[in-house]
């Protein structure tokens, strides 16, 4: 398909799906219906436009996508569910730090470090059980430039080593009934538990870069939360509004 | 006092109720009125969720397992999976049993957890004569 009718299909697109494709990223809170709605947008990209230039980022497709899914299903038709999402990548400069040198030995010359810290994940989700569930995704990659000199020749080389850090936050209601797990969570996930008014449980978990099995690593980090409120338990919220 | 509240319901309204289970982490039965039951395991089925072959979502689902998450279906064909994967990896047999308990406790009529999924008013229909 020529350019002017791609461009012209993609116009057709809904608006958030046009975001992710010029802007690279989303912001926007909706109810599960109009999620569902740029879901069904996507599905249709691949039948309409054939260039990856103009594909959407593949987050959207393994993080994403499924993630609306999952968390549409544990939502009231009227709950609100805010997702915002930075899909540019980690290379911006107002994700980077300041450089700094490390100390080093011959034959290396200089070794560089630097940070990029891209919190390119935050959704917010009202439950159907009256909770509030809280998640954000931030990559941490680490660069080092490293210099050497062997036998006269300059040599650098660059190395980076990504960490994916899963961050979850459940405020469950405050009447809600709740049972500690018998099995204590697995070594890599980190919990916290605060019983004020409301219980809070606080999940957290780093992982290498994976992205294809990121989502599902995301639902791991989100499960001890809710191990705490095991099926039959929960009763419905009553409406505020 | 309101029918609808977050107390038991009677027996009888709940046989009428269907009984397909919903939701991902936070559990519950659908709750709608039942139009007929499903060919496959007889559970009480509504309008949304009986299908023209005759099944209801979740035996659709199990028969036609889809690995798009932009299919509708996906999601209800990838929760048993993943309840069973991450029993493993929390090394809590619990997590799955308690599942697996819940979602065929749908068939034992008395025992549905109705948590309001569907799209109703509040009241349920009932009004003030």
């Amino acid at each position: 398909m020529f350019w002017r009718k791609t461009k012209a299909a993609i116009g057709n697109f809904h608006p958030l799906h046009q975001g992710l494709i010029w802007q690279r990223g989303l912001s926007a809170a909706m109810r599960p219906a109009d999620w569902a709605a740029l879901v069904q947008s996507l599905a249709g990209h691949d039948a309409v436009v054939k260039r990856r230039k103009w594909a959407p980022p593949h987050r959207t497709h393994h993080v994403l996508v499924p993630l609306i899914r999952v968390l549409s299903q544990d939502m009231r038709p009227d709950g609100v569910l805010a997702i915002t999402a930075d899909l540019r990548g980690p290379d911006f400069p107002e994700k980077l730090t300041p450089q700094r040198d490390l100390a080093v030995q011959r034959p290396i010359r200089s070794i560089k470090e630097w940070y990029s810290i891209d919190p390119w994940l935050r959704i917010r989700a009202e439950l159907r059980d009256g909770s509030v569930l809280d998640l954000s995704v931030t990559d941490r990659v680490r660069y080092r430039k490293i210099h050497k000199v062997v036998r006269g020749k300059h040599k650098t080389k660059q190395k980076t080593k990504v960490v994916q850090q899963v961050t979850a936050t459940r405020r469950l209601r405050r009447d809600a009934p709740v049972r500690q797990p018998a099995v204590p969570p697995p070594s890599w996930l980190r919990v916290r538990v605060r019983n004020d008014r409301r219980m809070v449980i606080r999940t957290s978990a780093k992982f290498p870069k994976d992205d294809a099995q990121l989502s599902e690593r995301i639902l791991y980090v989100l499960t001890e939360a809710f191990r705490w409120t095991p099926p039959g338990l929960a009763r419905p919220a009553r409406r505020t509004s | 006092m309101d029918p609808a509240g977050p107390g038991p319901a009677r027996e009888e309204d709940q046989l009428n109720r269907c009984t397909v289970t919903s939701g991902f982490f936070v559990l519950g039965h659908c709750g709608r009125t039942a139009v007929a039951p499903c060919a496959q395991c007889g559970r009480p089925t509504c309008q949304e969720h009986y299908g023209p072959d005759g099944l209801c979502a979740e035996c659709r689902a199990a028969a036609s397992p889809t690995r798009s998450p932009y299919d509708e279906q996906w999601v209800r064909g990838y929760r048993r999976g993943y309840y069973s994967r991450s029993s493993q990896t929390y090394g809590d047999a619990t997590w799955y049993s308690g599942f697996d308990e819940y979602d065929r406790g749908a068939f034992n009529p008395g025992q549905g957890h109705y948590l309001g999924d569907y799209d109703h008013d509040g009241d349920d229909g009932f009004v003030d004569s």
